[in-house]
Protein backbone atom coordinates (compact mmCIF):
# COMPACT_ATOMS: atom_id res chain seq x y z
CA UNK A 1 0.00 0.00 0.00
CA UNK A 2 1.26 3.38 -0.77
CA UNK A 3 1.18 6.48 1.29
CA UNK A 4 -1.71 7.79 -0.83
CA UNK A 5 -3.78 4.93 -0.36
CA UNK A 6 -2.50 4.41 3.24
CA UNK A 7 -3.18 7.86 4.38
CA UNK A 8 -6.30 8.20 2.56
CA UNK A 9 -7.60 4.62 4.07
CA UNK A 10 -6.74 6.00 7.64
CA UNK A 11 -8.04 9.50 7.05
CA UNK A 12 -11.46 7.82 5.65
CA UNK A 13 -12.00 6.37 8.76
CA UNK A 14 -10.44 8.31 11.49
CA UNK A 15 -11.36 12.02 9.68
CA UNK A 16 -15.12 11.92 11.95
CA UNK A 17 -13.47 11.42 15.10
CA UNK A 18 -10.79 13.91 14.75
CA UNK A 19 -13.05 16.71 14.03
CA UNK A 20 -15.58 15.90 16.78
CA UNK A 21 -12.04 15.61 19.02
CA UNK A 22 -11.26 19.48 17.46
CA UNK A 23 -14.63 20.59 17.77
CA UNK A 24 -15.07 19.67 21.71
CA UNK A 25 -11.30 21.24 21.84
CA UNK A 26 -11.90 24.69 20.29
CA UNK A 27 -15.39 24.96 20.78
CA UNK A 28 -16.25 26.03 17.45
CA UNK A 29 -17.03 23.67 14.26
CA UNK A 30 -15.65 25.90 11.16
CA UNK A 31 -12.07 26.48 13.49
CA UNK A 32 -12.70 22.88 14.14
CA UNK A 33 -12.28 21.88 10.44
CA UNK A 34 -9.14 24.27 9.95
CA UNK A 35 -7.36 22.49 12.56
CA UNK A 36 -8.23 19.14 11.16
CA UNK A 37 -7.39 19.88 7.78
CA UNK A 38 -4.19 21.49 9.16
CA UNK A 39 -3.42 18.17 11.89
CA UNK A 40 -4.10 15.94 8.39
CA UNK A 41 -1.53 17.89 5.91
CA UNK A 42 1.10 17.38 8.99
CA UNK A 43 -0.15 14.03 9.55
CA UNK A 44 0.70 13.58 5.71
CA UNK A 45 4.37 15.59 5.70
CA UNK A 46 4.89 12.90 9.11
CA UNK A 47 3.31 9.92 7.60
CA UNK A 48 6.34 7.79 6.73
CA UNK A 49 7.58 8.15 10.58
CA UNK A 50 4.24 7.85 11.97
CA UNK A 51 3.23 4.88 10.04
CA UNK A 52 6.43 3.04 11.70
CA UNK A 53 5.01 4.32 15.45
CA UNK A 54 2.98 1.77 17.26
CA UNK A 55 -0.02 4.41 17.58
CA UNK A 56 -1.11 6.14 14.71
CA UNK A 57 -4.10 7.38 16.71
CA UNK A 58 -2.03 8.52 19.05
CA UNK A 59 0.57 10.43 16.69
CA UNK A 60 -2.78 12.00 14.86
CA UNK A 61 -3.80 13.04 18.32
CA UNK A 62 -1.02 15.18 19.39
CA UNK A 63 -0.99 16.67 16.23
CA UNK A 64 -4.40 17.98 16.43
CA UNK A 65 -3.67 19.06 20.00
CA UNK A 66 -1.06 21.28 18.88
CA UNK A 67 -2.51 22.14 15.86
CA UNK A 68 -4.99 23.52 17.82
CA UNK A 69 -2.75 25.60 20.29
CA UNK A 70 -1.00 26.61 17.02
CA UNK A 71 -4.28 28.25 15.94
CA UNK A 72 -5.03 29.75 19.75
CA UNK A 73 -1.51 31.15 19.58
CA UNK A 74 -1.46 32.94 16.47
CA UNK A 75 -1.76 36.33 17.84
CA UNK A 76 -3.25 37.80 14.62
CA UNK A 77 -5.45 35.02 14.28
CA UNK A 78 -9.09 36.72 15.18
CA UNK A 79 -11.25 35.40 17.63
CA UNK A 80 -14.67 33.82 15.92
CA UNK A 81 -17.85 34.54 17.77
CA UNK A 82 -18.57 30.53 19.27
CA UNK A 83 -21.23 28.62 17.33
CA UNK A 84 -24.48 29.11 18.86
CA UNK A 85 -26.54 26.01 18.68
CA UNK A 86 -29.02 25.90 15.74
CA UNK A 87 -26.56 28.66 13.94
CA UNK A 88 -24.12 26.41 12.73
CA UNK A 89 -25.35 23.28 10.14
CA UNK A 90 -22.46 21.27 12.80
CA UNK A 91 -24.40 21.49 15.41
CA UNK A 92 -28.03 20.77 14.11
CA UNK A 93 -28.23 17.72 16.54
CA UNK A 94 -27.90 19.08 19.23
CA UNK A 95 -31.80 18.84 19.99
CA UNK A 96 -32.67 18.67 24.08
CA UNK A 97 -31.57 21.50 26.02
CA UNK A 98 -29.76 18.67 28.25
CA UNK A 99 -27.27 18.92 25.56
CA UNK A 100 -27.25 22.48 24.50
CA UNK A 101 -26.70 23.15 28.30
CA UNK A 102 -23.54 20.85 28.27
CA UNK A 103 -22.22 22.09 24.79
CA UNK A 104 -21.74 25.70 26.79
CA UNK A 105 -20.58 23.97 29.76
CA UNK A 106 -17.89 22.03 27.69
CA UNK A 107 -17.14 25.63 25.99
CA UNK A 108 -16.93 27.28 29.16
CA UNK A 109 -14.42 25.17 31.18
CA UNK A 110 -10.58 26.94 30.36
CA UNK A 111 -8.58 25.42 27.83
CA UNK A 112 -6.82 23.22 30.66
CA UNK A 113 -9.48 21.29 31.61
CA UNK A 114 -11.31 21.02 28.50
CA UNK A 115 -8.62 19.24 27.20
CA UNK A 116 -8.07 16.82 29.68
CA UNK A 117 -11.93 15.79 30.12
CA UNK A 118 -11.79 15.50 26.09
CA UNK A 119 -8.63 12.92 26.43
CA UNK A 120 -9.82 11.25 29.17
CA UNK A 121 -13.38 10.78 28.95
CA UNK A 122 -14.37 11.67 25.18
CA UNK A 123 -11.09 9.63 23.44
CA UNK A 124 -11.10 7.27 26.72
CA UNK A 125 -7.29 7.82 27.50
CA UNK A 126 -5.86 6.72 30.78
CA UNK A 127 -4.22 9.43 33.22
CA UNK A 128 -0.73 8.48 32.58
CA UNK A 129 -1.61 8.26 28.32
CA UNK A 130 -3.42 11.85 28.93
CA UNK A 131 -0.36 12.93 31.10
CA UNK A 132 2.39 11.88 28.11
CA UNK A 133 -0.02 13.35 25.26
CA UNK A 134 0.15 16.88 26.84
CA UNK A 135 3.10 17.13 28.44
CA UNK A 136 2.08 17.47 31.92
CA UNK A 137 2.45 15.23 35.08
CA UNK A 138 -0.17 12.88 36.14
CA UNK A 139 -0.90 15.01 39.44
CA UNK A 140 -1.87 17.58 37.15
CA UNK A 141 -4.13 15.49 34.95
CA UNK A 142 -5.79 14.20 37.67
CA UNK A 143 -6.47 17.39 39.64
CA UNK A 144 -7.64 19.45 35.83
CA UNK A 145 -10.15 16.14 35.63
CA UNK A 146 -11.71 16.74 38.99
CA UNK A 147 -12.05 20.52 38.69
CA UNK A 148 -13.48 19.96 34.77
CA UNK A 149 -15.96 17.77 36.18
CA UNK A 150 -17.16 19.75 39.28
CA UNK A 151 -17.63 23.01 36.89
CA UNK A 152 -19.55 20.70 34.56
CA UNK A 153 -22.01 19.53 37.63
CA UNK A 154 -22.39 22.97 38.83
CA UNK A 155 -23.24 24.28 35.38
CA UNK A 156 -25.81 21.19 35.00
CA UNK A 157 -26.86 21.87 38.02
CA UNK A 158 -27.72 25.18 37.97
CA UNK A 159 -29.07 25.16 34.23
CA UNK A 160 -30.73 21.98 34.68
CA UNK A 161 -31.98 22.36 38.11
CA UNK A 162 -30.98 18.59 38.86
CA UNK A 163 -28.40 18.00 40.62
CA UNK A 164 -24.87 16.17 39.51
CA UNK A 165 -23.45 13.18 41.85
CA UNK A 166 -19.45 12.21 42.00
CA UNK A 167 -19.28 8.20 40.72
CA UNK A 168 -21.12 6.04 38.54
CA UNK A 169 -25.12 5.73 38.13
CA UNK A 170 -26.86 3.29 39.92
CA UNK B 1 -33.68 12.12 40.18
CA UNK B 2 -30.20 12.79 40.07
CA UNK B 3 -27.22 12.61 37.86
CA UNK B 4 -24.06 10.86 38.41
CA UNK B 5 -20.70 11.75 36.22
CA UNK B 6 -21.13 8.56 34.54
CA UNK B 7 -24.13 11.17 32.83
CA UNK B 8 -22.01 13.58 32.52
CA UNK B 9 -19.71 11.79 30.11
CA UNK B 10 -22.57 10.41 28.25
CA UNK B 11 -24.05 13.50 27.22
CA UNK B 12 -20.30 14.45 26.20
CA UNK B 13 -20.23 11.72 23.59
CA UNK B 14 -23.89 12.58 22.66
CA UNK B 15 -22.51 16.21 22.28
CA UNK B 16 -19.58 15.12 19.95
CA UNK B 17 -22.16 13.00 18.11
CA UNK B 18 -23.82 16.03 17.12
CA UNK B 19 -20.85 17.31 15.08
CA UNK B 20 -21.73 16.40 11.53
CA UNK B 21 -18.36 16.80 9.25
CA UNK B 22 -18.65 18.73 6.09
CA UNK B 23 -18.29 16.03 3.50
CA UNK B 24 -14.32 16.14 2.73
CA UNK B 25 -12.89 13.75 0.71
CA UNK B 26 -9.46 11.69 1.88
CA UNK B 27 -8.52 12.60 -1.29
CA UNK B 28 -8.23 16.27 -0.65
CA UNK B 29 -6.22 15.79 2.72
CA UNK B 30 -3.71 13.78 1.25
CA UNK B 31 -3.32 16.73 -1.30
CA UNK B 32 -3.19 19.23 1.01
CA UNK B 33 -0.49 17.42 2.70
CA UNK B 34 1.58 16.97 -0.97
CA UNK B 35 1.35 20.21 -0.76
CA UNK B 36 3.45 20.62 2.90
CA UNK B 37 5.60 18.65 2.10
CA UNK B 38 6.54 20.35 -0.79
CA UNK B 39 6.63 23.53 1.46
CA UNK B 40 8.71 21.85 3.57
CA UNK B 41 11.18 20.58 1.05
CA UNK B 42 11.14 24.45 -0.33
CA UNK B 43 11.61 25.76 3.19
CA UNK B 44 14.61 23.45 3.55
CA UNK B 45 16.34 24.26 0.31
CA UNK B 46 15.58 27.77 1.04
CA UNK B 47 17.13 27.29 4.51
CA UNK B 48 20.33 25.32 3.32
CA UNK B 49 20.58 28.51 0.18
CA UNK B 50 20.56 31.28 3.55
CA UNK B 51 23.19 29.25 5.02
CA UNK B 52 24.92 29.52 2.02
CA UNK B 53 24.36 33.24 1.96
CA UNK B 54 25.44 33.81 5.12
CA UNK B 55 28.86 31.49 5.10
CA UNK B 56 29.83 33.47 2.02
CA UNK B 57 29.41 36.46 3.57
CA UNK B 58 31.24 35.94 6.75
CA UNK B 59 34.02 34.85 4.17
CA UNK B 60 33.99 38.12 2.53
CA UNK B 61 34.04 40.16 5.71
CA UNK B 62 37.06 37.73 7.25
CA UNK B 63 38.79 38.11 4.08
CA UNK B 64 37.69 41.65 3.43
CA UNK B 65 36.01 41.03 0.05
CA UNK B 66 33.08 43.41 -1.48
CA UNK B 67 30.22 41.47 -2.76
CA UNK B 68 28.68 44.30 -4.35
CA UNK B 69 26.63 43.52 -7.07
CA UNK B 70 24.44 40.76 -4.92
CA UNK B 71 20.98 41.97 -5.48
CA UNK B 72 18.76 39.26 -5.21
CA UNK B 73 16.23 38.10 -2.14
CA UNK B 74 18.14 37.99 1.06
CA UNK B 75 17.79 35.32 3.74
CA UNK B 76 14.97 36.38 5.60
CA UNK B 77 13.15 36.83 2.19
CA UNK B 78 13.93 33.59 1.23
CA UNK B 79 13.08 31.51 3.94
CA UNK B 80 9.38 33.59 4.01
CA UNK B 81 8.48 33.03 0.62
CA UNK B 82 5.50 31.33 0.09
CA UNK B 83 4.87 28.45 -2.52
CA UNK B 84 2.77 29.87 -5.42
CA UNK B 85 0.03 27.87 -7.11
CA UNK B 86 0.83 25.76 -10.40
CA UNK B 87 -1.39 25.47 -13.56
CA UNK B 88 -2.14 22.02 -12.25
CA UNK B 89 -2.84 22.75 -8.82
CA UNK B 90 -5.36 25.38 -9.72
CA UNK B 91 -7.22 22.62 -12.49
CA UNK B 92 -7.39 20.20 -8.96
CA UNK B 93 -8.93 23.11 -6.78
CA UNK B 94 -12.51 22.40 -6.35
CA UNK B 95 -15.40 25.10 -6.40
CA UNK B 96 -15.63 28.37 -8.66
CA UNK B 97 -12.61 30.36 -8.95
CA UNK B 98 -13.35 34.00 -8.09
CA UNK B 99 -10.02 35.02 -7.78
CA UNK B 100 -6.18 34.77 -7.44
CA UNK B 101 -3.60 37.16 -5.40
CA UNK B 102 -0.86 38.57 -7.40
CA UNK B 103 1.84 36.67 -6.06
CA UNK B 104 0.08 32.87 -7.10
CA UNK B 105 0.05 31.54 -3.34
CA UNK B 106 -3.74 32.80 -2.55
CA UNK B 107 -6.97 31.80 -4.48
CA UNK B 108 -10.26 32.81 -3.55
CA UNK B 109 -12.93 29.73 -4.74
CA UNK B 110 -16.67 29.45 -3.96
CA UNK B 111 -18.29 26.27 -3.15
CA UNK B 112 -21.78 24.73 -2.42
CA UNK B 113 -22.43 23.63 0.94
CA UNK B 114 -24.12 21.00 -0.52
CA UNK B 115 -21.01 19.47 -2.67
CA UNK B 116 -23.56 17.28 -5.14
CA UNK B 117 -24.60 20.56 -6.64
CA UNK B 118 -23.41 23.90 -8.13
CA UNK B 119 -23.72 26.91 -5.80
CA UNK B 120 -26.81 28.52 -6.84
CA UNK B 121 -27.50 32.52 -5.43
CA UNK B 122 -30.49 31.08 -3.20
CA UNK B 123 -28.95 28.29 -1.58
CA UNK B 124 -26.27 27.75 0.52
CA UNK B 125 -22.91 28.64 -0.25
CA UNK B 126 -19.30 29.03 1.13
CA UNK B 127 -16.33 31.16 0.23
CA UNK B 128 -12.60 29.82 1.27
CA UNK B 129 -9.29 30.96 0.48
CA UNK B 130 -7.14 28.36 -0.69
CA UNK B 131 -3.33 28.58 -0.05
CA UNK B 132 -1.35 27.35 -2.55
CA UNK B 133 0.47 25.33 0.64
CA UNK B 134 -2.79 23.54 0.78
CA UNK B 135 -4.98 24.50 3.93
CA UNK B 136 -7.39 27.33 3.73
CA UNK B 137 -10.20 29.23 5.16
CA UNK B 138 -13.62 29.94 4.72
CA UNK B 139 -14.33 33.28 4.96
CA UNK B 140 -17.81 33.62 4.25
CA UNK B 141 -21.01 30.98 4.29
CA UNK B 142 -24.45 31.92 3.30
CA UNK B 143 -27.25 32.12 1.37
CA UNK B 144 -27.58 34.81 -1.38
CA UNK B 145 -23.82 35.18 -1.38
CA UNK B 146 -23.25 36.76 -5.08
CA UNK B 147 -19.85 37.18 -5.66
CA UNK B 148 -16.00 38.06 -4.07
CA UNK B 149 -12.64 39.72 -4.58
CA UNK B 150 -9.66 39.04 -3.36
CA UNK B 151 -7.31 41.59 -2.63
CA UNK B 152 -4.26 41.83 -5.05
CA UNK B 153 -1.40 41.43 -2.04
CA UNK B 154 -4.35 38.40 -0.82
CA UNK B 155 -4.97 40.02 2.94
CA UNK B 156 -8.47 40.37 2.46
CA UNK B 157 -11.37 39.51 0.95
CA UNK B 158 -14.47 41.76 -0.46
CA UNK B 159 -17.86 40.05 -0.87
CA UNK B 160 -20.90 41.20 -2.43
CA UNK B 161 -24.02 39.81 -1.19
CA UNK B 162 -27.97 39.31 -1.45
CA UNK B 163 -30.81 38.95 1.21
CA UNK B 164 -29.90 36.17 2.76
CA UNK B 165 -26.13 36.73 2.95
CA UNK B 166 -27.11 38.84 6.26
CA UNK B 167 -28.74 41.91 5.28
CA UNK B 168 -26.76 41.90 1.51
CA UNK B 169 -24.40 44.73 0.84
CA UNK B 170 -20.59 45.04 0.38
CA UNK B 171 -18.73 43.25 3.07
CA UNK B 172 -14.83 42.83 3.59
CA UNK B 173 -13.19 39.76 6.05
CA UNK B 174 -9.85 39.12 6.57
CA UNK B 175 -8.45 36.53 4.40
CA UNK B 176 -7.20 34.12 7.03
CA UNK B 177 -11.19 34.41 8.02
CA UNK B 178 -13.28 36.06 10.70
CA UNK B 179 -16.63 38.07 10.84
CA UNK B 180 -17.39 39.78 7.78
CA UNK B 181 -17.86 43.68 7.99
CA UNK B 182 -19.82 45.66 6.61
CA UNK B 183 -18.91 47.84 4.15
CA UNK B 184 -21.42 49.46 2.49
CA UNK B 185 -25.56 48.24 2.28
CA UNK B 186 -27.55 48.29 -0.88
CA UNK B 187 -28.97 51.11 -1.81
CA UNK B 188 -31.72 48.79 -4.12
CA UNK B 189 -31.67 44.82 -3.34
CA UNK B 190 -27.54 43.69 -4.30
CA UNK B 191 -24.64 43.92 -4.57
CA UNK B 192 -22.86 42.46 -7.69
CA UNK B 193 -18.98 42.13 -9.58
CA UNK B 194 -17.09 43.46 -6.81
CA UNK B 195 -13.71 44.13 -7.76
CA UNK B 196 -10.43 45.10 -5.92
CA UNK B 197 -8.55 48.06 -7.70
CA UNK B 198 -5.21 46.86 -8.69
CA UNK B 199 -3.55 48.69 -5.78
CA UNK B 200 -6.05 47.01 -2.84
CA UNK B 201 -6.99 50.66 -1.70
CA UNK B 202 -10.38 50.40 -3.80
CA UNK B 203 -13.56 48.31 -4.36
CA UNK B 204 -15.63 48.85 -7.86
CA UNK B 205 -18.84 47.24 -7.88
CA UNK B 206 -22.33 47.36 -9.25
CA UNK B 207 -25.51 47.89 -7.14
CA UNK B 208 -28.57 46.72 -8.15
CA UNK B 209 -31.77 44.50 -8.48
CA UNK B 210 -29.99 41.62 -10.10
CA UNK B 211 -32.01 42.58 -13.35
CA UNK B 212 -32.23 45.76 -13.19
CA UNK B 213 -31.89 49.16 -11.81
CA UNK B 214 -27.52 49.17 -11.24
CA UNK B 215 -25.11 51.77 -10.39
CA UNK B 216 -21.77 51.61 -11.22
CA UNK B 217 -19.74 52.50 -7.46
CA UNK B 218 -16.36 53.02 -6.43
CA UNK B 219 -15.41 52.93 -2.18
CA UNK B 220 -12.55 52.72 -0.21
CA UNK B 221 -11.52 49.52 0.73
CA UNK B 222 -12.23 51.11 4.41
CA UNK B 223 -16.07 51.95 3.61
CA UNK B 224 -14.90 55.89 3.20
CA UNK B 225 -15.31 57.68 0.23
CA UNK B 226 -18.41 56.31 -1.92
CA UNK B 227 -18.56 57.39 -5.49
CA UNK B 228 -21.42 56.75 -8.43
CA UNK B 229 -19.93 56.38 -11.95
CA UNK B 230 -22.06 58.06 -14.19
CA UNK B 231 -22.72 55.29 -17.41
CA UNK B 232 -25.71 54.93 -19.10
CA UNK B 233 -28.91 54.33 -17.62
CA UNK B 234 -29.69 52.15 -20.84
CA UNK B 235 -26.87 50.01 -20.17
CA UNK B 236 -27.52 49.33 -16.40
CA UNK B 237 -31.16 48.31 -17.31
CA UNK B 238 -30.09 44.69 -17.52
CA UNK B 239 -28.07 41.73 -16.32
CA UNK B 240 -24.91 42.61 -15.05
CA UNK B 241 -21.53 40.04 -16.49
CA UNK B 242 -18.59 41.31 -14.70
CA UNK B 243 -16.72 43.90 -13.70
CA UNK B 244 -12.91 44.88 -13.45
CA UNK B 245 -10.48 47.26 -13.54
CA UNK B 246 -7.46 48.54 -16.28
CA UNK B 247 -4.02 47.49 -14.81
CA UNK B 248 -3.35 51.15 -14.61
CA UNK B 249 -6.13 51.62 -12.37
CA UNK B 250 -7.83 54.38 -14.23
CA UNK B 251 -11.09 52.64 -16.22
CA UNK B 252 -13.16 49.84 -15.37
CA UNK B 253 -14.38 47.60 -18.10
CA UNK B 254 -17.85 46.01 -17.61
CA UNK B 255 -20.37 43.51 -19.53
CA UNK B 256 -23.78 43.63 -19.64
CA UNK B 257 -26.88 41.37 -22.01
CA UNK B 258 -28.17 45.15 -23.05
CA UNK B 259 -27.64 48.21 -25.33
CA UNK B 260 -27.58 51.68 -24.70
CA UNK B 261 -30.88 52.17 -25.60
CA UNK B 262 -31.73 49.34 -23.02
CA UNK B 263 -32.47 46.41 -25.52
CA UNK B 264 -32.12 43.37 -24.35
CA UNK B 265 -28.89 42.04 -27.03
CA UNK B 266 -30.48 39.11 -28.98
CA UNK B 267 -26.49 37.32 -29.34
CA UNK B 268 -24.19 37.68 -27.02
CA UNK B 269 -23.09 40.82 -24.65
CA UNK B 270 -21.89 44.12 -24.94
CA UNK B 271 -18.75 44.93 -23.11
CA UNK B 272 -18.15 48.88 -21.93
CA UNK B 273 -15.09 50.79 -20.79
CA UNK B 274 -15.70 53.90 -18.79
CA UNK B 275 -12.93 56.15 -16.58
CA UNK B 276 -13.17 56.07 -13.05
CA UNK B 277 -14.58 59.28 -13.52
CA UNK B 278 -17.42 58.60 -15.77
CA UNK B 279 -15.90 59.87 -18.68
CA UNK B 280 -15.22 58.54 -22.34
CA UNK B 281 -17.68 55.63 -22.01
CA UNK B 282 -17.12 53.37 -25.00
CA UNK B 283 -17.60 49.97 -26.23
CA UNK B 284 -14.81 47.52 -26.40
CA UNK B 285 -13.82 45.69 -29.33
CA UNK B 286 -12.44 42.46 -29.41
CA UNK B 287 -9.26 43.53 -31.03
CA UNK B 288 -8.95 46.34 -28.26
CA UNK B 289 -6.47 44.98 -25.24
CA UNK B 290 -9.45 46.22 -22.78
CA UNK B 291 -11.61 42.62 -23.62
CA UNK B 292 -8.57 40.82 -21.78
CA UNK B 293 -9.26 42.62 -18.83
CA UNK B 294 -12.34 40.64 -17.78
CA UNK B 295 -10.76 37.39 -18.17
CA UNK B 296 -7.10 38.66 -16.48
CA UNK B 297 -9.11 39.40 -13.00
Amino acid sequence: MDVNEAFTTYVAQRRLQLFRTACLLCGDPHQAEDIVQDALARLYAAWPRASRADNIDGYARRVIVNSHLNQVRRPWRRERVAATVGESPAAVHLLTEDLQVMWAAIRSLPLGQRKVVVLRHYLGLSVEETAADLGISVGTVKSQTSDALASLRRVLAAELGTPVREGENK
Amino acid sequence: MSMHDSDLIERLHAVAEGFEMPPTPPADDAWRGRRRVRRNRGLVAAAAAASVVVAIGVTAAVTGQDRGGFDGPTAAERTEEEPSFTKEELREVGGEQLGLSSDGTKLLVRRSVKLERPCSLLDGCEMFVVNADGSEHQVAEGDGLFDGTLAPDGSAVAIGGYYGFRDGGLYIVDADGGSPQLLRPPAVDAIEDPAFSPDGTQIAYFDGRGDSSHSLRIINADGTGLRIIPTSAGLMSGHIRGLAWSPDGQQLIFETDVSPDGEVLQHGTGIWIVGVDGSDLTRCQESDPCFRWLGAQ
